[in-house]
């Protein structure tokens, strides 16, 4: 592994994406990132057992299994390494409680109830390990009337503010298109934890984080609360529109693609302005200054659409960006890991997943210039480092690890070992 | 940083630093110290106000343990000043790595990362995520990575520059939708036609969320809500077959929300451990009591103003995020800094 992480090693039962995209970062970073699952409750982003393989990574010259193959799971976990354990098992249970020591973080995005079920919360960790961080992320938290309620990314969106938000102008709430309080929430929780092993390193002192994906969404709209607590004023969805900055929107250009742009002082308006080649842009007095532009913004935009309507998206964001206008045409899927900087500075980098096949993917958001995060390995398949990490760790031989296998406790595939 | 005990200075110059004019303003009335967003961004910091041609600037610069900048050229001008030991940070539109510099924000992000492309209804506009989505995950890895670099200093001595583009960010956070297109999978709503089975629906008193992304979260959500029928008839229970049949399910489902209120519906559906969300606006968050006792608020200053505002996105047992001082004035500090972190050059200058 590189990173400046190196050396930390995090325990995880993170699943799905919130907690997972969390140790997924610190991972990037260079941790040693154990996830667990079981063989009853693998996670729930490989897709199950029942169904076939996705037509679009079927290969006859690799053995291919459903659950190693979903692009859910495999787009969040890279740099990480597998291994199954069914702690509901008591046996299963005894062993995680000898990995224990060996880790500096022990994570989970389960409800609050289920690590004290089984006797692994905070206290019962740091009786085994005092200096342990354990980092537990849920829907709404540990604590709070509202904390025994479950939530997905779906209605934690609402639930935080930010679908209240996010609309066209005068028109009803929406969701994201992909369920965003789940990398939000990941990103504070990785922040938190690398914020306690800080703490830790200079300290030596461990503690618990205890994440609700409510308060950890609704972080990102701090100054639209304040825009209701200081003036008393409840935000309303305002589409692409900015608070000062006109124009400043999507408009649909002549191949019926779109295109964002914006101008954000004089400079990039004349540049602006001039481009689109209508005088009285220029000279009108309503369009003379930022608070004049965003006071006439539906005619201003309504000018801009007229002008994109005649342009091909892809040339006008050339002849934009080369005059410093801030713009972009909007990617299609396809074409998300294609800018240029992207694959300059290492962000898109191919990795051969040995049953998923050789892809692009979304690599590391840091270049460092001493410890450069990188994508080490592809996403990790159920159970692969079961033996690897039991025989590094636990020094555990063949023999005691087929056992478990025989008794469900660990091995990969189907409890039934149909595969 | 300054949430947790950095000393943290912004050093401005006349202008400001650019959030002070970034309405919305406290009552409207723009001022350097009165924009809310300057207020929540800048909390926990000293500010020194000093001319670019200043040479305090430089020395400042020079006994940083950080250094955070956001464009191209101060990050040249720190990597020149910055101790060996230092961490220079940039964040940066297309990053420090990238082959050109480009302009960018929040917005044209949204339309390079996928995000526009996903957001709205089918058919509409491309919209972009929320407030400043991009801005505020790029900064919050900025942390992430520039903690972590702290902890591998404490080993090795060594400084070193650690470069964050706003696309990435957005881009990490489209990690399953990009995979996903490349090999042919479905995930995620994307672009959708309005309705229950992609998002909030209109209730008595307001909008309400109710997902089905798992079997059970349908049955329990039918039975709820009075409809029997359709929780009982196992089709339903395949995705497909409630896509299929997707305008007369959604008007007789939308016909039981409307009637009753969106928090007895969250009390109803919750408690049957559907996976619900009542649309909460601003003044809900602020005045919600279930993040009243997570203790996600503290009290903040604006222009002389005590103001309430968020504050903690987790609870910490031993190094809880905090706002213990509220974003400063204009060159609040600025002797007061170079007498704490320039004392010695200072005395000798005199």
């Amino acid at each position: 592994m590189t990173g400046p992480l190196v050396g930390i090693r995090i325990i995880t039962f993170t699943q799905a994406w919130a907690g997972t995209s969390a140790t997924e970062l610190l991972a990037f970073l260079g941790a040693d990132v154990i996830q667990i699952e079981s063989r009853t409750h693998p996670d729930i982003w490989r897709g199950g057992y029942a169904g076939e393989v996705p037509p679009g990574v079927r290969d006859e010259s690799r053995r291919q299994r459903k659950w190693n193959t979903a692009a859910a799971y495999n787009s969040v976990n890279l740099n990480k390494r597998a291994i199954t354990l069914d702690v509901a098992d008591e046996r299963g249970r005894a062993l995680f409680r000898r990995l224990v020591p060996l880790a500096d973080v022990i994570a989970d995005n389960f409800t609050p109830a289920v690590m004290r079920k089984w006797g692994l919360d905070y206290d019962s960790l740091r009786a085994i390990r005092p200096d342990i961080i354990a980092a537990s992320l849920s829907a709404y938290g540990a604590t709070g009337p509202l904390r025994d309620v479950r939530g997905i990314g779906g209605t934690l969106e609402p639930m935080s503010g930010l679908t209240s938000l996010l609309g066209y102008e005068g028109g009803r709430p929406m969701n994201s298109g992909s369920m965003i309080p789940d990398p939000i929430a990941g990103a504070w929780f990785a922040a938190a934890i690398v914020t306690a092993i800080r703490h830790r390193s200079r300290t030596g002192e461990g503690q618990y984080i205890d994440l609700g994906m409510m308060e950890a969404t609704a972080m990102m709209a701090g100054d639209a609360v304040l825009e209701f607590t200081a003036n008393g004023r409840v935000r309303a969805r305002t589409g692409n529109r900015h608070p000062r900055i006109a124009p400043h929107g999507t408009y649909e250009a002549r191949d019926g693609r779109w295109l964002a742009l914006c101008a954000d002082d004089e400079e990039q308006w004349r540049a602006l302005a001039r481009l689109i080649g209508d005088p009285t842009l220029l000279d009108a007095a309503r369009f003379a200054t930022q608070e004049s532009r965003k006071l006439h913004e539906v005619d201003l935009d309504a000018r801009i659409a007229l002008w994109a309507g005649t342009q091909d998206a892809e040339a006008a964001e050339v002849l934009l960006l080369a005059a410093g206008v801030p713009a972009a045409r909007v990617r299609s899927r396809e074409e998300l890991l294609k800018h240029p900087a992207l694959l300059a500075r290492g962000f898109a980098v191919e990795v051969d997943h040995p049953e998923a096949g050789r892809r692009t993917v979304a690599g590391a958001p840091w270049v460092m210039s001493r410890t450069q995060p990188e994508v080490t390995r592809p996403a990790p398949m159920l159970g692969e480092h079961s033996l690897e990490v039991f025989q590094e760790l636990l020094d555990m031989d063949r023999g005691e690890y087929e056992e478990l296998v025989a008794l469900g406790i660990s091995g990969d595939g189907p409890p039934d070992g149909q595969d | 940083m300054g949430d947790h005990g950095a000393d943290v200075v912004l050093l401005e110059s006349c202008e400001g630093h650019p959030t002070r004019s970034e309405a919305p303003f406290l009552d409207d009335a723009p001022g350097p110290e009165r924009s809310l967003l300057h207020a929540y961004a800048n909390a926990n910091k000293r500010s020194a106000l000093l001319a670019p041609a200043d040479g305090r600037r430089q020395s400042l610069l020079q006994v940083a343990d950080v250094l955070v900048v956001s464009d191209r050229e101060s990050a040249e001008a720190a990597r020149a000043a910055a101790s060996p030991a230092a961490l220079v940070v940039a964040v940066t539109p297309y990053g420090l790595a990238a082959p050109e510099d480009a302009p960018g924000n929040d917005l044209t992000t949204s339309a390079v990362s996928g995000w526009a492309l996903i957001n709205g209804d089918e058919g509409g506009p491309p919209l972009r995520p929320t407030l400043r989505q991009s801005d505020y995950l790029a900064g919050l890895l900025a942390y992430t990575g520039t903690v972590a670099a702290l902890v591998e200093r404490e080993q090795s001595g060594a400084g070193q520059v650690i470069d964050v583009s706003e696309l990435e960010p957005p881009l990490w956070m489209a990690a399953p939708t990009i995979l996903a297109a490349a090999q042919g999978d479905a995930i995620g709503r994307g672009r959708a036609r309005p309705g229950v089975f992609s998002g909030p629906v209109p209730t008595r008193d307001g909008y309400f969320s109710v997902t089905f992304s798992r079997p059970h979260f349908w049955t329990e959500a039918m039975h709820a809500l009075g409809l029997e029928d359709l929780a009982t008839d196992p089709r339903y229970l395949d995705r497909t077959v409630r896509q299929a049949e997707a305008a007369p399910l959604q008007e007789r489902i939308e016909g039981a929300l409307a009637q009753r209120g969106r928090w007895e519906l969250f009390d109803a559906l919750a408690h049957r451990r559907a996976t619900v969300g009542v649309v909460l606006d601003m003044k809900d968050i602020a005045t919600s009591t279930h993040l009243e006792e997570r203790d996600v608020f503290s009290e903040t200053v604006i222009d002389g103003r005590p103001v309430r505002t968020l504050a903690s996105p987790c609870v910490m047992s031993g190094t809880p995020w905090r706002v213990r001082t509220p974003a400063p004035r204009l060159g609040e500090h600025t002797d007061e800094v170079l007498s704490a972190w320039l004392g010695q050059q200072l005395e000798g200058t005199r």
